[in-house]
């Protein structure tokens, strides 16, 4: 076996792997708030980074045009939970997954609407000047002497961007008040209101950080698949990463996130004869979470439903 | 001594049935007063109308000197109304320490910035409200359990538990439905113990829904009897016991 070229695929698949965890993230934040399955992610990560982009190709610089796109989304957030999700409080669980299905054709419409439907290109290294931003990639031989192995230099960007965001939310919502408020909020809205806790807030800002997660995630994503309605397939991947890492925990959709990305990789690299040739990257992990379903319905870290009888 | 809770001709529909008609009674401020019935007798919604979680259809609630026709349960919070549920409501993702902090959560008012890093306000708040969270732990004797998660932990903890988060909020009255549910002796005792040290030693109005007519009887000062969504009684223990339409409505009357 060829370790050099494993480790290469190893990397890339982790780095993929965070870039699902984050489009994740903003699933379980949603679902753990409000017990809300959010169609409306992938329209997200489109009306965020279309919005970004048609700043930037009206000459606003790139600072400027990614903190607008920000406050925009921040506001549809505060908006959403205003006049969609509290005025359907309490009702069945059904009508709030179709009131995100409706958000999300809204959105859709929305988009192309005030922006348009265009193709647009991103290329962020027109903005910024970052060495990592340089679509040629990285001999890391050039580094470190025993490791010789080539990695796209956007991958490591991309990665850097999606941790640290990562790590900020970890932190967030670990250690402040409204981390605390959210957990409570997750396990029960009643008790969790008894206890003055305001489940308004609570539910905007979630939405509003979401928001910002979709303009990181679509960002990243539009570098490398353009701006167009084919961002909101790209979210279609995120949907096995929550399966497998449950929809209730956090650390689940980062790892989940992880073993879906090595392990598409992984099963491209390797398993491509056993399953008729290449490009099975294409729905292994879809099918990686059709085993856990099989196996281990409630994901990885997910809360097993237990009654008492 | 004043009243601190006023309860005037509350009426509560869930569509055509009425789960209280026109119900009255005061609540003095300092006092254990002890809301008793058979079951379905609109005890629970009763408490629920008093912390705004339901909306009765007619009556207000006057408490602390306002009158409201309804309330929500976060105000109820921020104005110093704490409770327990009959169906313990704890965060059963959350151990112990966890869920009793949640209590402190209306004294936390350093911004989130500063909490995150830990910096400026944050650090003596949280200082603050740990001392609070572990004089309730010492008080409630679980210790022991403080980093316990509360899906682990038997009912009769869990109860405690839940008392625990309430009673850190250093509320003005405490609503207790049915605190002593599904306990056994030795537990209702500990729970009687705790209820009344509560009331005399911090001087916190107690409002509590109970079943075991013993412990009512021994720790109440004022009882209010419900049957079928009516008061038909209302004073002091041992005049609800010689009452005879409570009697009644206990024992059965003979036609």
């Amino acid at each position: 076996m060829d370790w050099v070229y494993l480790i290469e695929v190893l990397v890339g698949g982790l780095m993929s792997g965070v870039m699902y965890s984050l489009v994740a993230i903003g699933f379980v934040l949603i679902y753990k708030s409000s017990g809300i399955f959010n169609f409306a992610q992938g329209t997200m990560l489109l009306f965020a980074s279309l919005t970004f982009v048609k700043m930037t190709e009206n000459g606003i610089d790139f600072w400027t045009s990614l903190f607008i796109a920000a406050g925009i989304m921040v506001i549809f957030g505060v908006v959403t939970e205003r006049y969609v999700i509290r005025p359907l409080a309490n009702q069945d669980l059904l009508a709030l997954f179709m009131a995100t299905v409706g958000l999300a054709t809204f959105q859709e419409g929305f988009s192309q609407f005030i922006w348009d439907s265009d193709v647009h290109g991103l290329q962020m290294s027109k903005f910024l000047d970052i060495g990592l931003l340089d679509p040629a990639p990285i001999f890391m031989s050039d580094h470190v002497p025993w490791l010789d192995i080539l990695i796209p230099k956007f991958d490591i960007f991309a990665s850097l961007v999606a941790g640290s965001l990562i790590v900020v939310l970890a932190f967030f919502f670990q250690k402040t008040k409204t981390g605390l408020s959210l957990r409570a909020v997750s396990d029960d809205h009643m008790a969790a209101m008894a206890v003055g806790i305001p489940l308004q807030t609570v539910w905007a800002v979630v939405w509003a950080v979401t928001g910002i997660i979709a303009l990181v995630a679509g960002l990243l994503w539009a570098e490398r698949v353009s701006v167009s309605f084919t961002l909101i397939e790209a979210v279609m991947k995120a949907l096995p990463v929550i399966l497998i890492g449950g929809l209730t925990s956090i650390p689940g959709a980062i790892v989940g996130g992880l073993v879906i990305g090595v392990g598409e990789k992984l099963g491209e690299i390797y398993l491509a004869d056993v399953f008729g040739g290449q490009g099975i990257e294409l729905w292994f992990a879809y099918f990686m979470a059709l085993m856990f379903l099989v196996f281990r319905p409630q994901g990885m870290f997910g809360e097993k439903l237990i009654e008492r009888v | 001594m004043s009243d601190i809770l006023k309860v005037e001709n509350v009426t509560l529909q869930f569509g055509g049935v009425k789960a209280i008609t026109d119900i009255s009674f005061n609540v003095k401020e300092g006092e254990i007063c002890a809301v008793i019935g058979p079951n379905g007798a609109g005890k629970s919604s009763m408490l629920n109308v008093i912390n705004g979680v339901y909306l009765p259809q007619i009556g207000t609630v006057t408490y602390d000197g306002v009158e409201r026709q309804s309330i929500n349960p976060r105000d109820a919070a921020i104005a110093g109304m704490a409770r327990t549920f009959q169906n313990i409501a704890l965060f059963q993702g959350m151990n112990v320490l966890e869920n009793i902090m949640t209590g402190r959560n209306l004294f936390m008012k350093s911004t989130w910035l500063e909490q995150g890093l830990n910096i400026g306000r944050a650090r003596e708040e949280e200082r603050v409200n740990r001392l609070a969270v572990e004089k309730v732990i010492k008080f409630l004797q679980i210790e022991s359990i403080r980093k316990t998660p509360v899906s682990k932990l038997p009912y009769g903890l869990q109860k405690r538990v839940e008392l625990g988060r309430a009673l850190v909020a250093e509320p003005k009255i405490l609503l207790l439905d049915e605190p002593m549910a599904g306990m056994n002796l030795e537990e209702k005792a500990d729970m009687s113990c705790f209820i009344l040290e509560i009331n005399k030693e911090q001087g916190i109005t107690t409002v509590m829904i109970e079943h075991d007519m013993g412990v009512v009887m021994d720790i109440s000062d004022h009882v209010v009897v419900l049957d079928y969504g009516k008061k038909i009684g209302d004073g002091s223990p041992s005049e609800v016991m010689a009452n005879q339409d409570v009697i009644d409505a206990y024992l059965g009357v003979s036609h």
